[in-house]
């Protein structure tokens, strides 16, 4: 550090920033003030020093954009915005991710039932028409195989029995013939 | 709080895959029936085999007796009781050579589940298997397997069936027309 007696000059220019800004201690302010009240020279320096101050001060403002700003935050705090993963960071996503699952499957079990398409009348009267065809069918082979049956049932039961009485006596008169000889 | 939602969302996804075949146990519930019996699983009848094919399944039953109600309530009453009319019929293909016999496999697996023969003929090539099947002693279905000459028909009926006012219904029906050769009109 320049000492005051031995190089007064130097001395002075080193500490004329700070005393312009207000910023030296008010010892060194009084001796700064007292060079300068000797030092011609010093007092051209502090003049011009005053002076590209004033212009500086002068100068228009300019705004930093903000995502510059957001950059430089974060690189000077070296984090993004998925860097930092601390349990309390988690919480609120993995809430959030809940219940947006939770809404969706909601409005999935909630939602109105897909309707069934109503059949028209034409539809409706087909429908008995067929209907009306498979019941017909049912007894279309009910009273045939009926009919069947006692044509069948009669030959051994009826026809038989009474040859056999012409014949011979006893014969045919056997036993209810099962379904399974039918 | 945390492990409350976390219980709630995995009963949810749990539920879901419920959700996504209940359609197909409504399918399944009416194979399930006693009175049901997959014609389809027969490989007798082939589509391009078909000449009368009858699907009526349970919402459609209910618009058929309520669409017959006042013109035909005896039809109405016994179409009431039913949860589906399938029927199929038609010529097989001349690859088909064992229809008899694959009736009569076809009547011995209706016995193996517990249906009962009403009607059992066998003349020459022909066949005619009528069975009902009975729980708690009403008939919850019937089954009509016919085979008459290269003519095959087969009739699924699903539902409870009043056989008295079945008998009663149709025994003075008419209804068959287009039936074809197999038992219809004029035969």
């Amino acid at each position: 550090m320049t000492k005051l007696r031995e190089k007064p000059c130097q001395w002075a220019d080193e500490r004329l920033e700070p005393y312009l800004e207000g910023e030296l201690s008010p010892a060194d302010a009084r001796a700064l003030e007292g060079h300068l009240g000797s030092c011609a020279r010093c007092r051209q320096e502090e003049a011009s020093a005053r002076e590209i101050a004033a212009e500086l001060r002068g100068l228009p403002a300019l705004d930093t954009p903000r995502r510059v700003l957001r950059g430089v935050e974060e690189k000077a705090q070296g984090r993004g915005l998925f860097r930092w993963k601390g349990p309390l960071f988690w919480v609120p996503v993995s809430s959030g991710v809940a219940a947006t699952l939770l809404i969706v499957v909601a409005a999935f079990l909630l939602r109105p039932a897909p309707k069934e398409p109503v059949p028209d009348q034409a539809e409706v009267a087909a429908a008995v028409a067929e209907a009306r065809f498979a019941l017909a069918f049912v007894g279309q082979v009910s009273r045939r195989t009926g009919s069947t049956l006692r044509e069948e049932q009669l030959k051994p039961w009826v026809l038989a029995p009474l040859a056999a009485v012409v014949v011979s006596p006893g014969q045919g008169a056997g036993e209810k013939p099962s379904l399974e000889e039918i | 709080m945390k492990t409350k939602m976390i219980v709630l969302f995995v009963g949810v996804l749990a539920f879901l895959p419920a959700l996504v075949t209940a359609q197909g146990a409504q399918d399944e519930d009416l194979s399930r029936h006693p009175g049901f019996f997959d014609l389809d699983a027969l490989d007798l009848l082939h589509e391009d085999d078909l000449e009368v094919e009858v699907n009526l399944t349970g919402p459609m039953m209910g618009l058929i007796a309520s669409a017959t109600q006042n013109e035909d309530p005896e039809f109405s009453a016994v179409v009431r009781g039913l949860e589906r009319i399938r029927v199929r019929i038609g010529t097989p293909g001349a690859g088909e050579s064992n229809l008899a016999q694959g009736l009569t496999q076809a009547a011995q697996e209706l016995e193996a589940a517990g249906w009962s023969p009403m009607v059992r003929v066998r003349d020459g090539g022909d066949r005619v298997y009528v069975y009902a099947r009975e729980v708690d002693e009403r008939v919850q279905g019937m089954t009509v397997l016919v085979l008459d000459g290269d003519e095959l028909a087969l009739v699924n009926i699903v539902g409870e069936l009043d056989l008295a006012a079945l008998g009663r219904l149709i025994s003075n029906m008419d209804g068959l027309e287009g039936l074809g050769s197999i038992w219809g009109e004029g035969d």
